[in-house]
């Protein structure tokens, strides 16, 4: 297999950086919080198993058949970036986004993937590291009703608070937003509000009148912020997809990743800090032209209306400047087609799409070989993602953090973010 | 002239014979005392501005080649010594990002300077670091006995940290402030080597000693206890009240709550040991350590396969009343399709099998091993892939788990085969199985015998006296070594259990006024969240509404599962398998408003027969296992009385098993 010496990858990132000629001073210098970071809002849709970079947003034409595949790249809104063909509406938008398609990474293994991409560390045996999102709800810190960091329909390993205490972990909303009649998990009152409140009252009179178990202040914020979220009416109102207009929820198509993205994009309307919307069926061992086209329903034609139309109502709503916008999964798959009309597992190359918040528009960084199987110019690292992410974000990524045993760890171990993507 | 002087300052006057210029024993030191290889500066994976140093020094000749030979030896100037980078980096005579950690005018500074002037030697003696003597208790002297026999003080190139900055400080010179009461470590490290000098500071007043106690001593568990105590000037909380206790002792030695017949029973004749004795006796002893083994191992059908998880499971919960040694041996050396090669069909990976053999049988974590010795560790990296190397040929296969004729593993440093070795240096088996030799090593450690009776006595009370309960370590040391020590003497759960449940220190009330910030000593019962397996079965024991499990007969409980992989979204969002979980918003909303308890209110209807004082009572007795007091009895036949009765009566249930009473054991 081979290899790219990191040294190389990480030579060739400060030689393209803007402030080259600074050298080694400049990852210091950008490791600072930006002072101009846009984003107060992160969306990451999570495209789990790993999507092919090769049938998405780095078409190889050129290659041959057992490369480049059954798909034909069609012209995006950037002068001179193609993408694929089912993306018809994603390439119309490409001018909002940023695209990296030099993304390489050793990991091949899909929690070891999930765990360097969701985190910007490597996984270590000894410490499991906070996902970007829980990082985001920790900075952003407490004192409001909805949960600061959400996971649609539900979390995935390794998206959660690692050696950071639960309050960091993700709030799942447990159901399916697609689904007829979605509720989130838990959230409605099994009995009319005014006897919850009795019920309420109730417990407050059970715990006032034992005197056997100490009162925990934990145990009380907790109980306090499941109570508000209960009983607050702009939690219930952001969740609630039937307040959207038919025709938008039909631009976003009705797949479950359609309807996950317009409850990201209420969410972050509502303020919360990081949304990460997760979508199955990605890992293409398998006909993967099928799956992706015409599969029942094809991931492609699902993806392309959710995307499209989550970064253009973010536009239009005037929200894209204060959002950031991240596509992205385990890793890329292998250029060539395996027996059984599917690719691989591939982390030596892969891309990743940002929008909204601090990204520059139109950007496109990085290219791959003729082949798609390693990057031919600039290079980048998951972490450098991650910085990327929290550079938007106005998170200082130097900053140090304590885990339980005292072990002092940086938000970033390494990586610095990539200049040619943002504003 | 100027170098012999420095040399007689390093050894601060004693009488020992110099180390000269040594690298290893006098230049390294130095370096790890500045911070020069930790991991956030030179000792990073990476190094740092393109100078990379071993984590901690642990690699001596790597390390001397780094400051010598690298860079075409840039780092020296073999010319003029004194002007050498690493000299003039550390004292900031040239820019330095770590900045100023050598001073000039500095001792250390001087030393490293001679050591310079001397032409960077390596290696100046054959001289061996064996064992640190720490003494004092407001200043600490540091003396290191080298291979030779004498002591040097080597307090100013020594580490100082404090296990509890809440109860003392030092100083990186060793002086050390008291902070609070309490007793803690100073943990000493040098060379390689560390040291734990205890400090304490007494919870009483000066001149006023408490006594300690408050109940009589039961046997050698409060011994031990009442001499800590006795020492650290803390007086302990009453014995706990007989409702308290009946609840606790359930929960702790069955993992459930009595029935409201049994709480009736035992508060009319309270005989506590009797008690005991006949929990351990019942199956559910058996169904509550079998889950507690299992939770140990991890057994789950995902990696094991559904028979192999049910065999594990089946075969652990009949080990609850087998000696511990045996267990392990059995589980280490099983072969073919016996049950207990569960252990082997978790992972395929020596290391990891390494890693879960330290951590199931040792206490110990020895992960960071693999890539690096633990900085100041005794358990180091060749230990980690000698260990590996012994399991290294464990396959799963068609005739089941069997040692294989080939397979190593690889030590990166080198890149050649790990050799099969024991941390004592015994070399392993190379051509048969290597295991029974791995097998009887674990179960000689003391270590082995005491992780699993610190891991018992952290589970019931609430804190390992070494916590966390899967960290020993040398820096780590017990709060209460001869308890530890006495505790691990006995070898089968049944005895482990009874002798602490018997004890004065697990019959306790909880915290008083006075004794309230011990966290260590035992001088009060801590409360412990339930665990999820164990409150969803409260649950179900309180309403009478039984659970259902996929794939498991009508009325099994979820201790009884023996699987972490069956779908239960109420287990999975109370922190199954999770140990420490904290809780969070899901589970809260979930207790609040889901599954876990709205269907099962319907538990009062039968209830409601009872005339307001006995439907309360009972209510109390089912949840709380006591009944209640005259103003609980009071306010809730009021609070019937309003009505409407039925649903007063479910909400008062709602309430209660969501209380903050309910779902601890207290």
């Amino acid at each position: 297999m081979p290899l790219i010496p990191l040294t190389f990858t990480r030579r060739k990132c400060i030689q393209i950086g803007a402030f080259s000629f600074l050298g080694i001073a400049t990852r210091d210098l950008l490791a600072l919080a930006r002072p101009d970071a846009r984003a107060k809002s992160c969306i990451v849709v999570w495209l789990n198993g790993g999507p092919s970079h090769i049938d998405t947003f780095d078409l190889k034409p050129d290659a041959p058949r057992e490369i480049r595949g059954e798909f034909t790249p069609i012209d995006s809104s950037v002068d001179g970036l193609q993408v694929c063909e089912h993306l018809s509406r994603t390439a119309r938008v490409m001018d909002r986004c940023a695209l990296v398609r030099s993304v390489t990474s050793p990991e091949g293994n899909h929690d070891r993937a999930t765990h360097y991409m969701l985190t910007g560390w490597r996984p270590s045996p000894a410490l499991v590291y906070p996902a970007l999102g829980s990082v985001a709800a920790k900075e952003a810190g407490a004192g409001f009703d909805l949960p600061r960091y959400i996971a649609i329909p539900s979390e995935i390993p390794y998206s959660g608070a690692g050696y950071l205490t639960a309050a960091f972990e993700p709030f799942s909303i447990g159901s399916n937003p697609a689904k007829e009649g979605y509720r989130v998990r838990d959230l409605d009152l099994p009995v009319p509000a005014s006897r919850f409140e009795r019920r309420r009252g109730m417990l407050k009179t059970v715990d006032d009148l034992s005197r056997l178990v100490e009162a925990s202040a934990s145990r009380d914020a907790g109980l306090e912020q499941a109570y508000r979220l209960i009983s607050s009416k702009e939690a219930h109102a952001a969740f609630d997809l039937s307040r959207e207009k038919p025709e938008t929820r039909a631009r976003f198509g009705f797949s479950t990743l359609g309807q996950s993205c317009l409850l990201a994009r209420r969410l972050v309307e509502a303020g919360v800090k990081f949304v990460t919307v997760n979508d199955d069926g990605w890992d293409t061992h398998q006909s993967i032209f099928k799956v992706l086209s015409t599969g029942f329903p094809g991931k492609l034609p699902e993806l392309d209306m959710a995307f499209s139309s989550l970064v253009r109502d973010l536009d239009e709503r005037g929200l894209l400047d204060s959002t950031l916008v991240v596509l992205m999964g385990d890793f890329g798959r292998t250029p060539k087609l395996n027996s059984l009309g599917g690719r691989d597992h591939w982390p030596r190359a892969s891309s990743v799409v940002l929008a909204g918040g601090g990204i520059r528009r139109g950007a496109v960084h990085g290219t791959t070989d003729a082949t798609g199987e390693l990057p031919a110019t600039g290079p980048v690292e998951p972490e450098d993602i991650a910085a990327t992410i929290y550079s938007c974000l106005g998170i200082d990524f130097a900053k140090e953090y304590r885990t339980p045993q005292g072990r002092p760890v940086k938000v970033l171990g390494r990586g610095s973010v990539i200049p040619e993507v943002l504003l | 002239m100027l170098l012999a002087i420095t040399l007689s300052a390093f050894l601060q006057g004693s009488e020992a014979p110099s180390l000269g210029l040594d690298f290893t024993n006098v230049v390294l030191p130095i370096l790890t005392r500045s911070g020069c290889n930790a991991a956030s500066c030179h000792g990073a994976a990476l190094g740092q501005g393109g100078f990379r140093l071993s984590l901690f020094g642990n690699d001596p000749e790597a390390d001397h080649a780094a400051i010598t030979r690298d860079l075409s030896g840039r780092r020296i100037d073999r010319a003029e010594r004194s002007m050498s980078l690493v000299l003039r980096k550390p004292s900031r005579q040239l820019p330095h990002k770590g900045g100023r950690v050598l001073p000039a005018d500095g001792e250390n500074y001087r030393t490293l300077r001679a050591w310079a002037e001397g032409g960077f030697p390596f290696r100046e003696n054959d001289l061996r670091l064996v064992r640190l003597d720490v003494r004092g208790t407001e200043q600490l002297t540091v003396n290191a006995v080298y291979s030779d026999g004498i002591a040097r003080d080597v307090t100013h190139v020594a580490l100082f940290s404090s296990n509890d900055d809440g109860i003392a400080d030092v100083t990186p010179e060793g002086a050390v402030t008291l902070r609070g009461s309490g007793e803690t470590a100073i943990m000493v490290r040098f060379g390689g080597h560390v040291a734990a000098q205890r400090v304490s500071r007494s919870f009483a007043a000066e001149g006023e000693r408490k006594p300690a106690g408050g109940l009589p001593l039961k046997g050698f568990i409060d011994a031990h206890i009442g001499r800590a105590l006795e020492r650290i000037g803390l007086e302990a909380s009453g014995e706990a009240r007989d409702d308290v206790f009946l609840r606790r002792v359930f929960l702790d030695v069955i993992g459930t709550l009595p029935s409201s017949g049994e709480a009736r029973a035992f508060l009319e004749k309270p005989d506590r040991n009797r008690l005991i004795e006949d929990l351990i006796a019942r199956p559910e002893f058996d169904a509550y350590w079998g889950y507690r083994l299992d939770q140990l191992f991890g057994v789950g059908s995902k990696r094991l396969g559904g028979k192999e998880a049910a065999a594990f499971h089946a075969w652990l919960r009949g080990r609850v009343r087998k000696p511990w040694a045996g267990t392990a041996n059995a589980v280490l050396t099983a072969s073919g399709f016996e049950p207990e090669t569960g252990f082997y069909r978790l992972t395929g990976d020596p290391k990891e099998l390494s890693e879960n053999t330290g951590r199931i049988f040792l206490g110990a974590r020895w992960q960071c091993a693999q890539c690096h010795d633990h900085p100041f560790e005794r358990f180091r990296q060749t230990d980690y892939f000698g260990l590996a190397a012994m399991l290294a040929r464990v396959r799963q296969t068609d005739s089941g788990i069997v040692h294989f004729p080939r397979g190593e593993v690889t030590f990166p440093k080198t890149g050649r085969d790990a050799v099969p070795v024991l941390p004592d240096g015994t070399p392993g088996e190379i051509e048969n199985d290597r295991r029974p030799m791995l097998a009887g090593w674990v179960t000689s450690q003391p270590q082995f015998r005491q992780a699993f009776a610190n891991r018992v006595w952290a589970l019931i009370m609430g804190r390992g006296l070494v916590h966390p309960a899967d960290d020993f370590r040398a820096s780590n040391p017990p709060a209460l070594p001869d308890l530890l020590e006495d505790l691990s003497r006995l070898e089968t759960l049944p005895e482990l259990v009874g002798a602490i449940a018997r004890s004065a220190a697990y019959q306790r009330a909880g915290a008083a006024e006075w004794n309230r910030a011990d966290d260590r000593f035992y001088s009060h019962f801590r409360p412990k969240a339930l665990d999820a397996e164990v409150l969803v079965d409260a649950i179900a024991a309180a309403t009478g509404i039984p659970d259902a499990y996929q794939g498991r007969p009508p009325g099994t409980r979820a201790i009884e599962i023996g699987d972490f992989t069956v779908p239960s979204y109420t287990l999975d969002v109370c922190g199954r398998n999770r140990p420490g979980f904290e809780g969070s918003l899901s589970q809260t909303l979930h207790l609040l408003n889901g599954d876990a308890v709205q269907p099962k209110l319907a538990a009062v209807e039968p209830l409601l027969l009872h005339d307001d004082s006995r439907l309360v009572e009972e209510l109390y007795l089912r949840t709380l296992s006591r009944l209640p007091s005259k103003p609980e009895a009071e306010h809730w036949a009021h609070v019937l009385e309003a009505g409407p009765r039925g649903e007063a009566a479910e909400d008062l249930l709602w309430a209660l098993l969501n209380s903050r009473e309910f779902t601890t054991c207290h």
